[in-house]
């Protein structure tokens, strides 16, 4: 049985819930700069930032119990390092219909 | 005279061309004459007046009216020779011819016996090969024949068994939809409403639950094929587990009209150290199995705790399993034909390679038209750490080093650890925490791996060269064994997959604690 959360520990769920479109415009910005990179060097690093800040969501989101979106993000995670576009894509709007429902 | 010449010279060409030899003897058998020829085949010194057994040994024991054709005899000389003897009147001419020619068209001929020889065998060998090779392969259709056949019937069973909690998920998320459309279309749910949103919510979880036990079910059987299988022993609670096995299981057995009935010979407060979830899973295995195969009866499970040894019955009024079936159910994919329940074949089989990994044992007693028995036994330690999770003064004693870089994460943790009484130092990357760990003084480091500046396994790293002796429990995104087994070489003492439970950190802070003091 579990014991009901503080207004402290509440209060810090509801920050988290609000800053959620925070999170996905982020994770679109880095999915435009995935799709705009001109060269090779700036599509690696526009990989690697999008894949480290899917992996901070997808740990965090677990923690306060939005497992649906921490695995999404470990989804595009694989397709990022599978180098997927196609899949990364359809991933990537489906994270962003789900933190939509959720903020 | 000229035939006589010419008799002559045709002699003169046969002697030369056969490179004949002779020696002619009395009757007596001395040397009357030796032509020139005989020392080329090692007959030397041959003078007239001569024994002529002293130079022919083949001709002791013969006399001069022996008439003999001898084909092939070895001159002294070693040059194989053709002899003839031939008598006359008052003489013994021993004629002698080179039969080398013969000789090797003789031994060619030999040579060639020999290999034919030689091939036949080695035909016979070879069909012999063929005829067991085509055994061999007649056999091995019959297994792939029988595992095809198993494949389809766990692809079959596969199917059934994802679509049931899926369809239960589907049906109840929607129900849940169209109960939250009319609550924003009206007023909120009534008190009895909600309840009702939530039993909806809990069989979602319990099929949710149950669909991912399939999938990890399938990923142990591939798991147990290349050893990979971990047990991961901690604190754990029985009563809970058997009182979730009841909860999870008895309303299904209720739907049959079969009476479910669980009695614990152990009170609430039992801890022990086992690997929990493998413990829930061979007892959702074995229960559920008896509940799935029983239509009418009792499904009766009794459990036991004493002597650090856990002890557990499940007796079931099913239709029971056949002698032969008996002996196959625990083969990987094999489920006994006619039951009309579908399932994977793979649960019984996991169970008992569980059990046996976690040093028990398992037991099947079965009656076809009684029922079935399934026992198992597996030591296990008791432990007091688990009562001091009620405790809250208890933990105010811990300090805890948490090393996030994620704030999100660390602010979460922070307070719902403070609340249980534990003092959290917070820092972002892992030199801050080695820098921490030198200043200051904590019962426990919780460690992130993917930090700035330096990592969870490169501050490990530091720690463990400075002689570091305060248990570290990783927190990781990752639940692969390789990534435990590394963080294990870079010397955790614990290793936790994200989302981490706080009680998990609660519980596993004082396990080290009193194991600390204990040492």
């Amino acid at each position: 049985m579990s014991t009901p959360e503080s207004p402290q520990v509440a209060a810090i769920r509801a920050r988290y819930q609000s800053n959620l479109m925070e999170k996905a415009k982020l994770l679109a910005t880095r999915s435009d700069a995935i799709r705009k990179a001109q060269s090779e060097q700036v599509l690696q690093q526009a990989r690697q930032d999008l894949r480290e800040d899917l992996h901070k969501l997808a740990g965090s989101s677990g923690m306060y119990g939005y497992n649906d979106i921490s695995a999404l993000c470990r989804k595009a995670m694989s397709d990022v390092d599978d180098n997927d576009a196609g899949e990364l894509d359809k991933c990537m709007a489906e994270l962003q219909d789900v933190i939509r429902q959720h903020a | 005279m000229a035939s006589e010449v010419l008799k002559n010279q045709i002699n003169q060409q046969l002697f030369r061309k056969l490179e004949l030899a002779y020696l002619c003897t009395d009757r007596s058998l001395k040397v009357v004459e030796a032509s020139s020829r005989l020392p080329d085949y090692g007959y030397t010194n041959v003078s007239v007046g001569d024994d002529v057994g002293e130079h022919i040994d083949f001709m002791i024991g013969l006399d001069s009216d022996t008439k003999l054709d001898l084909p092939f005899v070895i001159s002294p000389s070693g040059i194989p020779v053709s002899v003839s003897l031939l008598p006359s009147d008052n003489l013994l001419t021993i004629l002698f011819t080179n039969a080398s020619m013969q000789a090797e068209q003789r031994q060619a001929l030999q040579q060639k016996a020999n290999e034919n020889e030689l091939l036949v065998r080695q035909q016979r060998v070879l069909m012999a090969q063929i005829a067991k090779a085509s055994i061999e392969l007649e056999s091995k259709n019959d297994d792939l024949r029988e595992a095809a056949r198993l494949q389809s019937r766990f692809l079959s069973g596969v199917s059934h068994e994802f679509r049931t909690p899926l369809t239960s998920i589907i049906g109840y998320t929607n129900l849940l939809q169209r109960d939250d459309k009319q609550s924003t279309e009206s007023e909120a749910l009534s008190p009895d409403e909600g309840d009702v949103s939530s039993d909806y919510l809990r069989a979602v979880q319990r099929s949710s639950k149950h669909l991912l036990s399939l999938v990890e079910n399938l990923l142990d059987h591939g798991k147990f094929d290349s050893d990979e299988i971990v047990i991961r022993p901690g604190v754990c609670n029985l009563s809970e587990v058997f009182e979730d096995i009841r909860l999870l299981l008895s309303s299904l057995a209720n739907t049959k009209q079969v009476e479910f009935i669980l009695t614990q010979y152990f009170s609430e407060d039992v801890y022990v150290i086992a690997d929990d979830s493998r413990l829930r899973q061979c007892l959702l295995n074995i229960v559920g199995n008896a509940v799935k195969f029983t239509d009418q009866g009792s499904v009766e499970v009794i459990a036991s705790f004493s002597d650090e040894k856990l002890s557990v019955s499940v007796k079931d009024t099913g239709n029971g399993i056949s002698t032969e079936d008996l002996s196959k159910i625990r083969l990987p994919f094999y489920q006994a034909p006619d039951t009309g329940k579908a399932g994977t074949g793979l649960g019984l089989t996991i169970t008992e390679r569980l059990i046996e990994l976690m040093g028990g044992e398992l037991l099947i007693e079965s009656e076809l038209d009684v029922g079935t028995t399934v026992k198992f036994n597996m030591p296990m330690a008791r432990t007091t750490i688990g009562q001091a999770t009620s405790s809250k003064a208890d933990s105010t004693a811990l300090s805890i080093l948490m090393a996030e870089d994620d704030s999100d994460i660390a602010e979460l943790l922070m307070m719902m650890l403070s609340e249980r009484g534990i003092d959290v130092s917070h820092v972002t990357n892992g030199a801050l925490a080695v820098d921490a760990v030198k200043s200051g003084s904590f019962d426990l480091i919780l460690m992130d791996i993917h930090m700035p500046i330096m990592s969870g396994y490169e501050a490990m790293k530091a720690l463990q060269a400075a002689g570091n002796t305060i248990p570290v429990a990783v927190m990781s995104a990752s639940g692969l064994d390789s990534d435990r087994l590394q963080a294990l070489e870079y010397g955790c003492t614990a290793y936790l997959v994200k989302p981490v439970e706080i009680d998990e950190i609660v519980v596993l802070a004082n396990q080290l604690v009193e194991n600390n003091v204990s040492q």
